[in-house]
């Protein structure tokens, strides 16, 4: 493709106190391509979209932006978004109390004289939405009370309201559904059309060959490679992220499948946020020692609602549990914990890490009366017991004593993980357990899986991914209109059949 | 010199480095304020701070905040008069009596926390205004004095002419460092500090930690005030207003997270040193009283100010 | 039958109570009056209820008392009660007006038609109250500076403490104790805010005396100020030191019997509750008052009279 470059960034290189974050990193985008940008966490990708943003101003790094053929001199992110530059990031930041229209808009809102035009705001609007396809809500809703997905099409929306020749896109699709993902592409394809360049940011290798032209890899702050598609595979590129040769992204072993652990009857779980409705109703399952049971479905179906009524984290309305075969009482974790369960949640930074805490004193945490007697805690078996697990997760920080805020996402939730397995439960449960983590420490925590189910534990896992599911998993069941909508063994899974039956 | 770089990297000496120079800055005017007279008055009144900011930092460990300490302070007085005065009871049973206000006000507390989820800050000051109309209700707001000389004692000096306010306000600031450091309350408190959910998803009973906290806050806090009210002779019925926040001040100051999760027992007693410091200070410098409030401001934003910009350079501008 | 008969009965009770309602009105108005008191509970006030019972319970009047129970936020409270208080439109108000806000309050009263006395501290704009009664700040405060120079032979170093900088009445009674010893050799090195509060009265002492180490007395303009000032010269020994003070509580008289404090000024609060009461009884019922402005008096206690003055 001979197109011309519209984005040149050229040996950017950026220091932090003893941190080389970027190292002469180089990149160039094309007029109306789709630029996919691989890297695990930590390897650069966010520090230097900062840079291109203006977020870290010209003098704070060294090296040279260059868009459509003359240099740049970004001062703070209005200069970059001037130079008709548009970003998406992860994390939605925008004002939840406030209408689309006016999100859309922020700042620069139509005025009639002294006031605000409502008028020509709302029409203005309504093109951008029906743009990403925002057809079922009106521009004066409220973005608080719009699903995750839709506030991302929002802020989709907002970029392009600014007409940007390069769009950034920080792994958008992770918060939308596969039918919105693909809509998202559409839109992409029509802003490639038009000759605006996209930079797609993911870690998601079946996106990076459905939809872009070429691939960039950036590995410790340095650009490894930048190919087109057609000449390359994933497992180059995953080579290229890692710096080494993975052949096998999903250890999964067999292991025998023994008796049932664990038994629930007639589960019923009230909603969150709508009143009076079950979000849960009448699920019934059964997990066997040695078993990985992972549970699929779409985001919202239920899944984290149903395995925290179990765990006793959140309230049910009905329903048993059996543990080998015994009636079980789960009112909170304590009981859960008492009866041999352990939860990983979903969301670490929310409920599963103490963040200003060491990484000893996490794995102790519900472990206290192993490293205790009489309530007077023992520092030197606290140690020893943390380093244990510690070596055997194959942690990677300084010291025990390292705080978890250091750590990536990946040894964050290997610790998570240490905790629970100090505990030697008879069932985990583990919700989303990859999710946000790079591929090299997604491996270890797949082995870690097969280990603990080889030593016979009963592993339910919540998963999104389904290629992750697919591997791992021995029995998948599906969650869709509030019930168990199907149960599929080893032999019978594909792809095709989770998402019938995971459909609404 | 490996030594001196440690000391000048603990949290504390952020704030530390105020107090010593306002104490350098106070002898330089007036050369009595080392003397042991001013020295003894100073840590008297510090000893019974000191016990009210420990028992808040009890509760700051696990996230909330006691706005009823005041009122304990001076209910806990009153009840003791009381004994004294009207149902002519033996010392050691009047200050039991005083104490368990401190218990009844902390498991009031913990119950409408815990019972009706109302957040600390709100329910403690609800408890505030109750124990302090208690207070008034008591004596119809008379003081009581004349009190038996064994409790006036308690009120006086000790071993080595020492009050005996500041032997208990020491051993129970080492006994406080021990609980935070080495026992599994101390360790939930900062883990239900540091986040709520993860503590409770990891078996700590919450509630019951929380509890904990109501109840050792409101007896530091009785103590506190029986202390005071032994030194001075007199059980007054506003006596407290307003003192939990200086010890709230004293601990916030001394570096004690108002968040939750972390404590320093150490920074929480330079706090109270320099809260009251300052009270004396005052005078020694001759600040007219008009201007002591100001003055006082300035010094304490003066302090956050230095530990903050500390803290940032530390921990490299990120 | 029966049941014909009880509603009979019960029409007849309530048509009689009516009446003798009706009656009781005519005859024998019972006047509402309420009094805001600035502190509720505080002794020296406890004593003004006990005048205003005893004049009730001479007029036939009832009084009810509101006010704040301790002195941290007393200026708006005072001044929150007082709107409430016009509010409820009682036959009469009488108060404490020591406070900037009061001329603007009275104002309020006035145009509802309601009276007000002012007790103990007079507002700085007296048209829109028919009666004063209590003790002038100024005599008081001179009487202190008599007491103080009787005391030292009108020579030495004085330290003040006051509860708060921001008590109209404390700094009146100070200005005219600065009046009364002008032209002696008292002079005043240093003045302190208690808050009222004994603990914080004892530390602002023992920084005094450290600061101060010659000084020759003490003036304290609040209750607890001159027993703060008592303790510290027990406790350190300082039997040189002369005090000055405010206020009969128990304490301070049993330090006046010991030698210790050397004189207070007591007040007559008493008085000041009976005749807020009896100025708006005579106001309501004869259209003027005996005395607009009653200086309800000062009584010097020293080790001489202490056992006598009351």
């Amino acid at each position: 493709m001979a197109n011309e470059a519209i984005l040149e960034m050229r040996n950017i290189t950026k220091k932090f106190p003893g941190v080389l974050a970027l190292d002469k990193v180089s990149i160039t985008a094309y007029k109306g391509e789709i630029h996919a940008l691989c890297g695990e966490n930590g390897a650069g990708k966010s520090t230097l979209m900062k840079v291109l943003s203006g977020s870290y101003e010209e003098g704070s790094y060294e090296g040279e932006i260059w868009i459509g053929g003359k240099q740049q001199h970004f001062k703070g992110p209005a200069d970059s978004e001037a130079a008709g530059i548009g970003m998406i990031y992860q994390e939605i930041s925008m004002h939840l109390d406030m209408s689309i229209a006016e999100n859309l808009f922020l700042g620069r809102w139509p005025k009639k004289g002294r006031f605000v035009d409502w008028k020509k705001l709302d029409a203005d609007a309504r093109k951008y939405m029906e743009m990403v396809g925002l057809t079922d809500v009106e521009p004066s809703a409220i973005l608080r009370q719009l699903g995750a997905s839709q506030q991302q099409l929002v802020s989709i929306a907002r970029a392009l309201s600014k007409d940007p020749q390069i769009l950034v896109l920080d792994e958008p699709t992770s918060p939308l559904t596969s039918r919105e993902a693909d809509k998202l592409f559409d839109i992409l394809y029509s802003l490639r059309n038009r000759g605006i360049a996209c930079i797609l940011i993911t870690h998601k290798m079946d996106e990076v060959f459905a939809h872009a032209d070429r691939v960039t890899v950036i590995r410790d702050g340095k650009s490894i490679s930048t190919r087109p598609l057609s000449e390359t595979d994933s497992n180059q590129i995953i080579k290229d992220m890692v710096g080494r040769e993975i052949t096998n992204l999903y250890p999964k072993e067999e292991v025998p499948i023994g008796e049932a652990i664990l038994e629930v009857r007639n589960f019923s779980v009230p909603h969150p946020t709508v009143p009076r409705r079950k979000i849960i109703e009448e699920a019934s399952f059964t997990l066997h020692a040695g078993e990985i049971l992972g549970i699929a479905g779409l985001v919202g179906a239920g899944r984290s609602e149903l395995v925290n009524a179990i765990f006793g984290k959140a309230a049910k309305l009905s329903g048993e549990v059996y543990i080998r075969g015994e009636k079980k009482e789960i009112h909170s974790p304590r009981d859960a914990m008492r009866d041999g369960i352990g939860l990983v949640t979903e969301e670490r930074k929310v409920d599963g890490i103490l963040m200003g805490m060491s990484i000893a004193q996490n794995i102790t945490l519900p472990n206290l009366n192993q490293v205790s007697r009489h309530g007077i805690m023992n520092l030197k078996k606290e140690r020893g017991f943390s380093q244990k697990y510690f070596d055997a997760l194959h942690i990677k920080a300084p010291s025990l004593e390292t705080l978890m805020q250091q750590l990536s996402g990946g040894n964050q939730q290997k610790v998570v993980f240490a905790k629970w397995i100090a505990q030697n439960p008879l069932i985990l449960i583990l919700d989303e357990p990859t999710r946000g983590i790079d591929v090299s420490a997604k491996y270890e925590i797949y082995k870690i899986m097969v280990d603990l189910a080889r030593q016979g534990m009963g592993i339910i896992m919540i998963s999104s991914e389904l290629p992750e599911l697919l591997s791992m998993a021995d029995r998948i069941m599906v969650i869709a209109n509030n019930r168990i909508s199907g149960t599929l063994n080893r032999d019978e899974f594909s792809q095709e059949k989770i998402m019938a039956l995971a459909a609404v | 010199m490996g030594r001196l770089k440690k000391l000048t990297r603990m949290r504390e000496t952020g704030v530390l480095i105020p107090l010593l120079l306002l104490w350098i800055v106070t002898f330089a005017v007036n050369n009595s304020f080392f003397s042991r007279m001013n020295m003894t008055a100073l840590f008297r009144t510090v000893s019974i701070t000191l016990l009210g900011t420990l028992g808040e930092t009890f509760i700051f460990a696990c996230g909330m905040m006691d706005l009823s300490a005041g009122s304990v302070y001076g209910l806990a007085g009153m009840i003791v008069g009381v004994s004294f005065e009207f149902l002519g009871l033996p010392t050691p049973v009047a200050i039991l009596l005083g104490l368990c206000v401190g218990l009844a006000v902390g498991l009031l507390n913990g119950f409408i926390v815990n019972r009706f989820g109302l957040p600390a800050f709100i329910a403690t000051m609800g408890t505030q205004y109750i124990a302090r109309g208690f207070c008034n209700v008591v004596t119809q707001g008379e003081s009581i004095t004349g009190f038996p000389s064994d409790f006036n004692a308690v009120g006086s000096f000790g071993f080595f002419r020492i009050p005996w306010s500041v032997y208990v306000a020491l051993i129970l600031a080492i006994l406080v460092y021990l609980v935070f450091k080495y026992t599994t309350f101390g360790r939930s408190l900062l883990a239900v500090g540091g986040n709520r959910e993860t503590a409770r998803v990891c078996g700590i009973p919450v509630k019951r930690v929380c509890n904990g906290s109501f109840i050792i806050s409101g007896v530091f806090a009785a103590l506190a005030g029986i202390l005071s009210t032994a030194r001075l002779g007199t059980a007054q019925a506003s006596a407290g207003t307003g003192w939990e926040m200086t010890c709230i001040a004293a601990a916030i100051i001394g570096g004690v997270s108002m968040f939750g999760g972390y404590v320093t027992i150490f920074g929480a007693f330079i706090g109270v040193c320099l809260m009251e410091t300052l009270t004396v200070s005052m005078t020694m410098l001759r600040v007219s009283a008009y201007w002591q409030r100001v003055a006082i401001g300035i010094v304490i934003i003066f302090a956050v100010g230095i530990d903050t910009y500390r803290r940032k350079s530390l921990s490299g501008g990120r | 039958m029966n049941k014909k008969l009880v509603a009979l009965l019960t029409v007849l009770v309530l048509t009689l109570s009516l009446f003798s309602g009706f009656a009781a009105a005519e005859t024998d108005k019972n006047y509402e009056f309420i009094f805001v008191c600035p502190i509720v509970g505080l002794e020296y006030w406890n004593l003004c209820a006990d005048g205003i019972a005893a004049a009730d319970a001479e007029f036939g009047t009832s009084t009810q008392i509101v006010g704040p129970t301790d002195s941290s936020n007393f200026v708006t409270e005072v001044v929150t009660y007082m709107e409430s208080a016009i509010a409820t439109q009682p036959d009469g108000i009488f108060c404490y007006a020591g406070l900037e806000s009061m001329p603007r309050l009275l104002q309020e009263a006035a145009d509802a038609g309601i009276p007000v006395v002012t007790i103990d501290s007079d507002c700085s704009d007296p048209t829109n109250r028919i009666a004063y009664a209590g003790t002038d700040p100024y005599n008081a405060g001179y009487a202190s500076g008599e007491a103080m120079i009787a005391a030292t032979g009108g020579e030495g170093t004085v330290a003040i403490l006051t509860s708060s900088l921001g008590s109209e009445k404390e700094q009146e009674e100070i200005a005219a104790f600065m009046d009364a010893i002008a032209d002696t050799n008292l002079e005043v090195v240093v003045t302190e805010e208690t808050n009222a509060d004994l603990a914080t009265g004892v530390t602002k002492m023992e920084a005094i005396v450290q600061t101060y180490p010659d000084l020759t007395a003490v003036l304290g303009t609040s209750a607890y100020d001159v027993q703060a000032a008592a303790r510290v010269k027990y406790e350190y020994g300082l039997d040189g030191l002369k005090l000055i003070g405010y206020d009969d509580q128990e304490e301070t008289l049993r330090y006046i019997r010991e030698g210790i404090i050397d004189a207070i000024i007591v007040q007559d609060p008493y008085t000041m509750g009976y005749l807020g009461v009896k100025n708006l009884y005579d106001y309501l019922t004869t259209g003027s008052v005996e005395n607009e402005h009653v200086d309800t008096g000062t009584i010097t206690v020293t080790i001489d009279n202490v056992d006598s003055y009351r």
